[in-house]
């Protein structure tokens, strides 16, 4: 018993705490904030001080912390301070400072809106990833705290469990986000909530203007109308939610489910309505960025030494047709689909 | 890494964890946790029931709030379940009285503010409305049915 604990704690901290360059997590900080900052800019938290105190209807966070529907001027001021934060977050300037901003605000302002009657989802994952990061170093590189840094001679950043672990864990966090709706579905309505209308019939209700927000499209019915599309559509839902968590531990299923996941979310927004994109954001945590970049390193360096390649036997040509050397130049500066690059 | 931080790290992802498995074990909900349980439930049935407020100009028009804007802070989804809460409660008429009061109050406002395109209204009103659903929603503007709930005026 002792040595399969050791066994999975030992797996445990491999598995979140295994050394990681620091970009990774890095540029998904700087994509994360941004996208953040941009999406919620526009958002507007402060009418909720001035709704009425009949549908207060605290949740048990707001009860527990005892926290009130404050007036609109200082929600109004929150914001702002909510959207620094999310702006300096992005740059990587105070991050440290800035992070937990962010997230204070995040619970509060995203959280206020579901104390009047409904609980929505769309932004739960957007404030759990707001609590990871506020501990995390996610400002160490890419930053303007991190070139200041270096400026006064800081030693290179080296790989490290700090830059592995927000990322796993809000991998997490998604995975059972996903698993526990599909594990809903399973638990209260069993196989029927795909063999049955279900679905069809929700298309269509959500063409009567029942949701956050309103669909994109009017394919909704349209898919509605053939049963067999709306139960495949079902069956592909629950499927990518229930196996979501294989992401967790495979990249080929990272491959599949975390895009999957992606069009879910915005195939209903587009059919039904509900706004998912604070959670589409969060997606940036997936993308192994080191490895991108080092492959666009790659890229613009073997098209460098190409070009190098291409002007030395320029060079050469000059030296023995000058006529000659100036087609060729001019081949190479205006690339045609009979030149390839 | 030190181990404090480590900790902290473990504590954390503990926490996260442990909160949200409770929550779908136990199918309850302490936002920002939650069991998702949206649409799990199967509903066969092809009638839809739903609260909505409408909006009277001075010519006696009705007009159903149907843009986010005109309901902000609010959606549909969100009103409606809310109001619909507020109707189970023992002082439900007045409490709806004072509810749509204070919505018609920033539904002005907001128009006068230029937020939303509305009619200026002088009076809100709160239905039940009941469809049949239609495959196209062709029947949105013509419900079978509506029941009104609680009205204001400015």
């Amino acid at each position: 018993m002792t040595r399969w604990l050791d066994r999975v704690a030992g797996a445990w901290q491999r598995y979140f705490f295994d050394p990681r360059p620091a970009t990774d997590l890095a540029v998904s900080r700087v994509l994360f904030f941004t996208l953040a900052f941009a999406y919620y800019l526009p958002q507007d938290f402060s009418e909720w001080g001035t709704v009425s105190p009949e549908l207060w209807m605290p949740t048990t966070l707001f009860r527990i912390f005892a926290l009130p529907a404050l007036p609109a001027a200082v929600i109004h001021g929150i914001q702002i301070v909510f959207k620094t934060a999310l702006a300096l977050a992005a740059i990587g300037l105070a991050t440290r400072i800035a992070m937990p901003v962010a997230c204070a605000c995040a619970f509060y302002l995203l959280g206020l809106p579901q104390n009047f009657g409904q609980i929505q989802h769309f932004d739960t994952l957007v404030v759990l990833v707001c609590a990871i990061l506020a501990v995390s170093r996610a400002g160490d590189a890419w930053s303007v705290d991190g070139w200041l840094a270096d400026r006064r001679g800081r030693s290179p950043v080296a790989p490290s469990g700090e830059y592995t672990w927000p990322i796993r864990a809000i991998w997490v966090m998604t995975a059972v986000i996903f698993f526990a709706a599909g594990f809903s579905k399973l638990r209260h309505s069993g196989l029927r909530w795909i063999f049955s209308d279900h679905l069809a019939i929700v298309l269509v209700r959500h063409q009567y203007f029942v949701s956050d927000g309103d669909p994109l499209t009017t394919w909704g019915p349209a898919i509605a109308a053939h049963p067999w599309a709306a139960r495949l559509m079902a069956a592909i839902a629950v499927g990518t939610e229930l196996f979501y968590p294989l992401t967790l531990v495979s990249a080929r299923a990272r491959l599949i489910f975390v895009p999957a996941g992606i069009a879910f979310l915005i195939g209903i927004r587009m059919l039904m309505g509900p706004t998912f994109e604070p959670f589409v954001m969060c997606s940036v945590f997936w993308v192994p960025w080191s490895a991108v970049l080092a492959r666009v390193r790659t890229a613009v360096e073997a098209r460098r030494a190409r070009q190098s390649a291409a002007r030395s036997v320029i060079d050469a040509e000059l030296a023995a047709s000058p006529t000659a050397a100036t087609l060729s130049r001019a081949a190479i500066s205006t690339p045609s689909k009979s030149s390839p690059p | 890494m030190t181990r404090s931080r480590r900790l902290l790290a473990n504590l954390l992802i503990g926490f996260l964890l442990a909160a949200s498995a409770y929550d779908i074990v136990k199918d309850e909900e302490h936002w920002p946790f939650s069991q998702y349980p949206m649409f799990s439930r199967v509903s066969e049935s092809r009638n839809l029931t739903w609260l909505r407020v409408y909006v009277v100009t001075s010519d006696g028009q009705e007009f159903p709030l149907l843009t986010h804007a005109e309901v902000f802070p609010f959606d549909q989804s969100r009103l409606s379940k809310a109001l619909g809460a507020v109707r189970t409660r023992r002082d439900a008429q007045s409490e709806i009285a004072a509810i749509l009061a204070n919505c018609l109050d920033r539904y002005e406002r907001l128009r006068l503010e230029g937020r939303h395109d509305g009619p200026p209204a002088v009076r809100m009103r709160l239905y039940e409305v009941k469809w049949t659903l239609h495959p196209a929603a062709a029947n949105l503007s013509s419900p079978d049915e509506r029941t009104l709930v609680g009205e204001a005026s400015l």
